[in-house]
């Protein structure tokens, strides 16, 4: 496997795509402050298959600003980003809407969602009427109904309630209903669970597994995560101070992760088995910022591999198995025949859902 | 490795002992009891882990055991017995001189919890100077680059200010805070919940280095199975303000007798294998309206007649550690195998 091989995909036009993409917060170069956020992030998401991706990264790693990004809340420094080949800043009224309908997003806090002062029915009722899917308030109802029950809320105990008489859990699996009304093509989750007490993560996880599964639904799983992006994803990105440093099929990245970044992370999770895992770090274990005028790879300080190739430029994406992309040298050093270099996006190194 | 050492517990010497400890809230549709008839001992030297869902009350018994509980929340009885003295008995004035020196908190949120606008020195000194100590410029300077050592911060660190620092770095300099007069006993409530996992790891071994060395006892209040699995010596598990199960942390992962317990271990995601994500059933139940015998019964795939009628108290048992006791409050210990 030297030359790359052509897409699957090529000739169809991807429902995401970030090309290309940068995106630095703060001033010119001499300021001390600027951070890279996000660096030249290439990804394309298509619809068919839908699939669960899970984004995976610390705080800093860019996962929050590759969503504003895919919302239109941010513009690239650099680069675009997509949506059905439009850039997402740059669409004209009946794109934005249609944009509007297909891409919902579900937020880490389920409580700043809804308006105090309103019923439950009403943040249910508002896309149905914007979207026009009803033609009557009994045929929205109904709608909302079918909604409720699909995410395992029954509707006579939700509607009409205020928000704070429902639990967090309860909010969120609302939120579900809601994205789940407007029967998207992909729903951004964006934390949806890191807020929930432990034994309702695993319900409302389901219930995102569910609009996969049953109602063809696109998702992007954006999360600190590893063990719940690992049970609900089919492929994984990882990503360090905006940069990926491991993607691909979840069985390849979460139980035998190559990158030292993914592999720090894996051990780093506390796991409720008898027999204690958890050993001493390393150095790699101290937090260092990469400065952002670097061109070494960004985990550089940390790695306790690093030689001096890894010094002076950021490794590109090598693709050691058919399934599997890693952003590091070692990849390319200790693999027989080299590994190429991922030149598509990273949807060719994807697993497709097995039907 | 963390746990390299086994560590040798003294059942003899519990340095703290909850006795029928019940704090409750008065509300307008009456007084609830967020803490429960509580009992347990905490043992020198040892980490006991507290976990529950949120409303469990776990963190209202951290709470009171700093004496930090305010109204509408107070301590309707009970004892709290910290050597001979009954911490659960003193005013507020008589409690500010064992907070810090001889019970410490340290705080869930450091970032909330410094102040945004003195330097880390000064908030150091402050809780010291409280408790009538003097020292000089020289001695405090020794002092304070003494305990962030401990905790793996740079003596640099005392001169900066809160927003200089990572989430790491404060919540170590809210360890530093804790120990800075050496108590007995230190009470991490969520110590870790807002940093990332690398971090939480990193701030975890630090908390054990200092435990180790100081050889004060730690109760680790939380919500994380896992968590509490590399951590702690001991659990507590706490439902609807009742302690429900205590044991040695490998007797509650490996043979859980409070059907509750299991079911928090099994709702952790695995990273080894792929299997379906199980949940609780149910929701957890208001304070105000519990269900009648154990709080537990309605989500408790093991329930019969009896758990609906009487509310079980704890039943001890003989642990895998010798000399060590574990108990727990089921009905179904004392049905016949």
């Amino acid at each position: 496997m030297t030359t790359p091989k052509p897409s699957r995909f090529a000739g169809s036009t991807p429902l995401i795509e970030f090309r290309n993409v940068t995106k630095v917060f703060g001033g010119g170069v001499f300021d001390k402050s600027r951070t890279i956020a996000l660096q030249d992030f290439n990804m394309t998401l298509h619809d068919d298959p839908p699939m669960i991706t899970a984004v995976v990264g610390e705080s800093g790693s860019g996962k929050t600003t590759m969503a504003r990004l895919l919302l239109g809340l941010e513009s690239p420094t650099t680069g675009e980003v997509l949506y059905r080949g439009k850039p997402i800043r740059g669409m004209n009224k009946d794109e934005h809407r249609d944009f509007l309908h297909n891409v919902q997003f579900i937020f880490q806090d389920p409580f700043g969602v809804f308006n105090p002062f309103y019923r439950v029915d009403h943040v249910l009722l508002k896309p149905v009427q914007k979207f026009k899917l009803a033609s009557t308030r009994r045929e929205a109802y109904q709608l909302i109904e079918e909604a409720l029950e699909a995410v395992g809320l029954r509707p006579e105990e939700t509607l009409g309630r205020f928000p704070h008489e429902m639990s967090g859990g309860q909010r969120q699996r609302v939120m579900v209903a809601r994205a789940l009304l407007l029967k998207p093509k992909l729903i951004i989750a964006d934390e949806p669970v890191s807020m929930v007490d432990a034994s309702l993560r695993a319900t409302i996880l389901g219930n995102i597994q569910q609009l996969n599964e049953e109602y063809g639904i696109s998702i992007i799983y954006i999360t600190h995560d590893l063990a719940t992006g690992y049970q609900v994803s089919h492929n994984m990105i990882v990503l360090y101070h905006g940069a990926v440093v491991e993607a691909g099929d979840v069985e390849l990245v979460v139980k035998s992760p190559q990158h030292p970044y993914t592999q720090l992370l894996m051990e780093s999770i506390p796991q409720a088995v008898p027999e204690r895992t958890w050993h001493r770090h390393g150095p790699s274990g101290a937090i260092i910022k990469p400065s952002a005028d670097s061109t070494a790879c960004k985990f550089v300080d940390r790695c306790p591999h690093a030689f001096e190739r890894c010094r002076h430029q950021h490794p590109p994406i090598y693709q050691p198995d058919e399934h599997r992309g890693i952003a590091c040298y070692l990849a390319d050093e200790n693999t027989t025949p080299k590994p190429p270099v991922l030149q598509t996006g990273l949807e060719d190194i994807f697993v497709l859902p097995k039907r | 490795m963390i746990a390299e050492k086994p560590k040798v517990v003294n059942t003899t010497e519990a340095v703290l002992r909850v006795r029928n400890l019940t704090v409750q809230y008065r509300t307008s549709r009456g007084p609830v009891s967020a803490v429960n008839q509580v009992t347990f001992d905490l043992y020198k030297g040892e980490i006991l882990g507290l976990v529950g869902e949120s409303g469990s009350g776990k963190t209202t018994l951290a709470m009171t055991l700093v004496g930090m509980i305010r109204p509408p929340g107070r301590v309707v009885g009970g004892e709290i017995l910290l050597g001979d003295r009954d911490l659960a008995k003193l005013s507020a004035r008589e409690y500010k001189t064992v907070r810090l020196s001889q019970i410490a908190l340290m705080p869930q949120g450091a970032m909330n919890s410094l102040n945004p606008v003195t330097p880390i020195r000064e908030q150091i000194l402050d809780g010291i100077r409280d408790h009538g100590i003097v020292l000089t410029k020289a001695e405090a300077d020794r002092h304070i680059a003494g305990l962030l050592e401990r905790v793996g911060l740079r003596a640099e660190v005392a001169n900066m200010h809160a927003h200089e620092l990572s989430g790491g770095m404060k919540q170590r300099v809210a360890l530093a805070i804790a120990i800075s007069l050496q108590p007995q006993v230190i009470i991490a409530d969520e110590p870790t919940s807002a940093l990332d996992v690398v971090v939480q790891k990193l701030v975890i071994e630090t908390l054990r280095d200092v435990q180790a060395e100081l050889g004060a006892a730690i109760i680790l209040v939380g919500h994380d199975m896992g968590l509490m699995a590399q951590t702690v010596d001991r659990l507590g598990v706490m439902y609807a303000g009742r302690l429900v199960e205590v044991a040695p942390m490998h007797d509650a992962l490996v043979s859980p007798q409070h059907p509750y317990t299991r079911l928090l271990i099994d709702a952790l995601p695995s990273v080894t294998e792929k299997k379906k994500l199980k949940g609780i059933p149910g929701l957890a139940p208001q304070l105000l309206n519990l269900p009648h015998g154990c709080a537990f019964h309605p989500r408790c795939p093991l329930a019969f007649d009896r758990c609906q009628q009487e509310t079980p108290g704890l039943i001890l048992s003989s642990s895998s550690r010798p000399g060590l006791s574990r108990a727990a409050a089921c009905h179904l210990l004392e049905q016949p195998q």
